[in-house]
């Protein structure tokens, strides 16, 4: 995350503080005896203060410290909560919002955190000094504003400006300029129109009026002059500076009724008049009044650049989405059989807009995945620590984005994996030394979008698995047979046996048997796949492939008598076909690519009603490692579906993973083909067909997770 | 205001299955549709008829019927879908029950509605909520909630799997 994007992040959460801020005041008001929302009040300041000072908004900080002081007192009981108070509190979160929206150090904000900063202290009654001290926490890293900038006193400066009649000719707009000096602090502004003739003999590209501004600010003479630059020697500019204060209210209004009734020429005697009883009056007080700020705020207000929204509302929206592009296809069809231009145009036209808007709603649920880093970082580092082992964590790609959906539940196998990968991967310091490694070990995280996939790598440089060990064990629970040839590939797969764990003794971090298979079947869930290699000595390395989103596949659609199924594009290796005779059995064999190959008739698996056809088609899937055919009547073609779950009811249903919608409006079911697989390998695995082409772990336990999954 | 909130709570949706009236409180009733193709879904129980498109999504459809015990309905031009909303373990979900006719809107007071019979009617007792009397009419009301319960449908569900399996034990290579 560079420095930007954490600046980003904090200000997006501090703007979230700042709603809550808002709305515990609020409620804080109807019940001030409850002690709960001041807290929170109390700990969202503090956070906004903490994480302000280390990004770097050392106003924020400066500021927040002050509220979070007055806050912390009412929270203990040594001050009052009051209605003033209460106020006071929301303008600071009004201020701080404003703070938020300023990159560098602005003097003008400074110095209304400073008024509030006094208010504040009035209220808790510490002293002015104790109270605006600087925030003293920040640490020698994070410098404060320069000195000059910080001293800048802030001023009420009067400015007298009488453009050039002939400024429009010029390309100039008086207009801009005034808004350009409104710009920089809270202000008053008296335009004088006494100049501007009837409309009948007004020559409309003449500027005649002029105006006074009375502008609370920081900055200096020069920077208001700075304004005028292009102008100054045509137009007419007068600065005077008021008063070395914010002007009150009251002070305020005197003088805007002073300048307005006056004419440019009283400019000397104005501002003995003005300024004189000012002059008089100001020493006299000592804490600027309540509101010279209540002038209209020109300043833009900071908006979130994102929205929180409930997922679930985003789902819907998918699901209209989704119903949208149905019909549109629908209306395409229709449009395709008629003889009419003017609507096929219109289809067409409507059908890029669907798409895009498709494309739109799918990716708003696209969220990046680093945002689960740092839990996964920290995940690793207190493991480490607990087992005595040194690691690194290193991630990257963390702005690989995937489905919501397939984050959330990404979390747990990722955590799973990486428990592995520190505990039973990752050796001691000292084995490690004496390996002649560094004695931390480092654990890889690596997302990356790859053709229409998501891979996640988790690499680390531990001792690998030890391919012994794993066999010995596969042997004793019966997933191998004893002295059965194996190559490593096969031998890793049994670790995502069900039940397989190699660590001799259980530890409180992972080793209970439960482990990989979990996260097989996590992946799969999410219509992944997941990869093991090892090199002993150098390390393991995990692969996980992933969808980009889990709402639409590619997909093959079937016909089967009267129903229709979508087999997913990616298990189709290839198709065939054949002709038959007999009665539909569930398994039997054909020969793909010179082997003996299962081949499950989804009419007898699905209980499917009417008659064989003389001649089946066969589509050959891979899944859970294995070739299979899936016997169908016939392939109707290729499509994109977006999956729709099935209802609850349908919970026992084991072979459907979901349902979409045709073009037609009719429904047509997903096929679960890993699960077709397994239920085949489990009912009819020892029929011999699997085993003809060898390498099926016949798992016992699936068959009893199969019935009641 | 307050008169039309209490008489909407006393309106029932009757429909028929086979010769048989009964009648689903009003407020569960979402809408009502013509019969369209229904999406039969394999493993399930006979009276899960299956999923329709209902505006995008796949609503199960249950033969209320053959739930009761009153045989099946049959496809006719009166047999409708009636959209419902029900809770199940607490949880809204959307499901259709298949009627071989709709009929009307019909209001029953509270004093017009007993307890359900032990016995004597054909449907079964736990799925009846009570008997209303309309104009001498008898009408059966249900209690959709418990029609739709998930244990009793996942049960049905589970039962048939295990008999699926069973039956596909035996093998052919």
């Amino acid at each position: 995350m560079s420095l930007d994007q954490a600046a980003l992040a904090f200000r997006e959460e501090a703007l979230e503080l700042l709603e809550e801020v808002e709305e515990t005041l609020l409620s804080l008001e109807n019940h001030p005896e409850d002690p709960g929302p001041m807290s929170k009040l109390f700990r969202a300041m503090h956070t906004m203060k903490g994480s302000g000072a280390m990004f770097g908004f050392n106003e924020i900080a400066r500021f927040t410290h002050e509220v979070e002081t007055a806050l912390d007192m009412v929270r203990n009981g040594r001050l009052p909560f009051s209605q003033d108070l209460a106020s006071l509190i929301l303008v600071s979160r009004d201020h701080i919002l404003r703070l938020l929206g300023e990159t560098g150090s602005n003097p003008r904000l400074r110095g209304e955190s400073d008024k509030l900063i006094l208010k504040l202290s009035e209220i808790t009654g510490q002293t002015v000094g104790e109270a605006a001290a600087p925030y003293s926490e920040t640490g020698p890293g994070i410098d404060t504003d320069s000195p000059a900038e910080a001293d800048a006193p802030i001023c009420t400066w009067w400015i007298r400006y009488r453009p050039h009649p002939d400024s429009f000719l010029s390309g100039t707009d008086p207009l801009c300029l005034v808004a350009e000096l409104t710009e920089m602090g809270p202000h008053r502004v008296i335009a004088h129109d006494a100049a501007v003739p009837d409309l009948i003999s007004l020559a409309p590209e003449h500027a005649m009026v002029w105006w006074d501004i009375l502008l609370i600010s920081g900055a200096n003479e020069a920077d208001i002059r700075g304004i005028f630059l292009f102008v100054e020697d045509e137009h007419e500019i007068q600065v005077t500076r008021l008063a070395t204060s914010v002007l009150c209210q009251q002070d305020l209004d005197m003088s805007v009724r002073r300048l307005a009734s006056s004419d440019w020429d009283d400019a000397e005697k104005l501002k003995q008049e003005v300024a004189g009883p000012l002059a008089a009056a100001l020493p006299r007080r000592t804490l600027p009044s309540p509101s010279p700020v209540e002038v209209e705020k020109t300043e833009p207000a900071v908006t979130a650049t994102t929205i929180r929204v409930e997922s679930a509302r985003l789902d819907r929206l998918v699901d209209f989405v989704g119903e949208m592009v149905i019909i549109q296809s629908r209306l395409q069809q229709t449009a395709l059989t008629r003889d009419d231009s003017l609507i096929r145009t219109i289809a067409e036209e409507l059908d890029r807009v669907v798409s895009k808007m498709r494309d739109e709603t799918l990716r708003i649920r696209m969220l990046p995945i680093g945002g689960m880093f740092g839990t996964l970082r920290r995940l690793v580092r207190d493991l480490a620590r607990n087992l005595g082992k040194q690691a690194e964590f290193i991630a990257e790609g963390g702005d690989t984005e995937l489905d919501k959906n397939v984050i959330d539940r990404l979390k747990d196998p990722l955590v799973h994996i990486l428990r592995n990968c520190v505990d039973h991967g990752l050796e001691s310091p000292e084995a490690r030394l004496a390996a002649g490694k560094p004695a931390q070990g480092t654990v890889r995280l690596q997302a990356s979008h790859v053709s229409g996939e998501v891979h996640i790598e988790i690499n680390d440089d531990g001792g690998g698995i030890n391919l012994e060990r794993v066999r010995a064990k596969a042997e004793e629970k019966g997933l191998l047979a004893p002295g059965e040839p194996a190559d490593d590939r096969r031998i890793l797969d049994c670790l995502f046996a069900p039940g397989f764990s190699t660590a001799s003794k259980i530890s409180n971090v992972s080793g209970r048997g439960v482990g990989l298979d979990v996260v097989k079947v996590s992946i799969e869930e999410l219509r992944g796949q997941v990869s093991l290699e090892s090199t002993p000595g150098a390390g393991t390395r995990i692969l996980m492939r992933l969808p980009l989103t889990l709402a639409i596949i590619d997909g093959m659609q079937v016909r089967v008598g009267f129903e229709r199924y979508i087999i997913p594009l990616a298990v189709v290796r290839a198709c065939q076909e054949r002709h038959c005779q007999d009665e539909a059995v569930p398994v039997d064999t054909i020969s793909w690519q010179g082997q003996m190959t299962p081949c499950l008739s989804l009419r007898a698996l699905l209980g499917v009603t009417g008659e064989r056809p003389r001649y089946e088609r066969i589509v050959i899937v891979r899944s859970e490692g294995v070739d299979m055919g899936l016997a169908v009547d016939a392939v109707i073609g290729q499509q994109q579906a977006v999956i729709k779950r099935l209802s609850e009811v349908y919970r026992n249903v084991d072979f459907i993973s979901g349902t979409a919608v045709n073009g037609d409006g009719s429904i047509v079911l997903i096929l679960d083909v890993s699960r077709l697989t397994r239920h085949a390998m489990v009912h009819y695995g020892n029929s011999g067909v699997f085993k003809r082409r060898s390498q099926i772990h016949h798992y016992p336990e699936i068959a009893g997770g199969l019935s009641k999954a | 205001m307050q008169d039309s909130i209490a008489n909407a709570s006393r309106r029932y949706l009757t429909l028929t299955l086979g010769s048989e009236s009964f009648a689903i409180h009003i407020d569960v009733v979402r809408e009502i549709l013509d019969y369209t193709d229904i999406t039969r879904i394999p493993q399930a129980p006979p009276f899960m008829r299956g999923v329709v498109n209902v505006r995008g999504a796949a609503v199960p459809v249950v033969d209320l019927a053959h739930k009761l015990g009153l045989g099946e309905v049959k496809r006719t031009i009166n047999t409708r879908i009636v959209i419902m909303e029900v809770s199940r373990d607490g949880v809204p979900s959307v499901m259709g029950a298949l009627a071989d006719s709709v009929r009307e809107v019909l209001e029953l007071n509270d004093g017009n509605i007993a307890p359900p019979l032990r016995m004597g009617a054909q449907a079964k007792a736990d799925c009846l909520r009570g008997i209303g009397n309309h104009d001498g009419r008898f009408i059966l009301i249900l209690d959709v909630d418990r029609v739709f319960a998930t244990d009793e449908l996942l049960d049905m569900a589970g039962l048939l799997t295990s008999a699926s399996s069973d039956a596909d034990a035996q093998v052919s290579v």
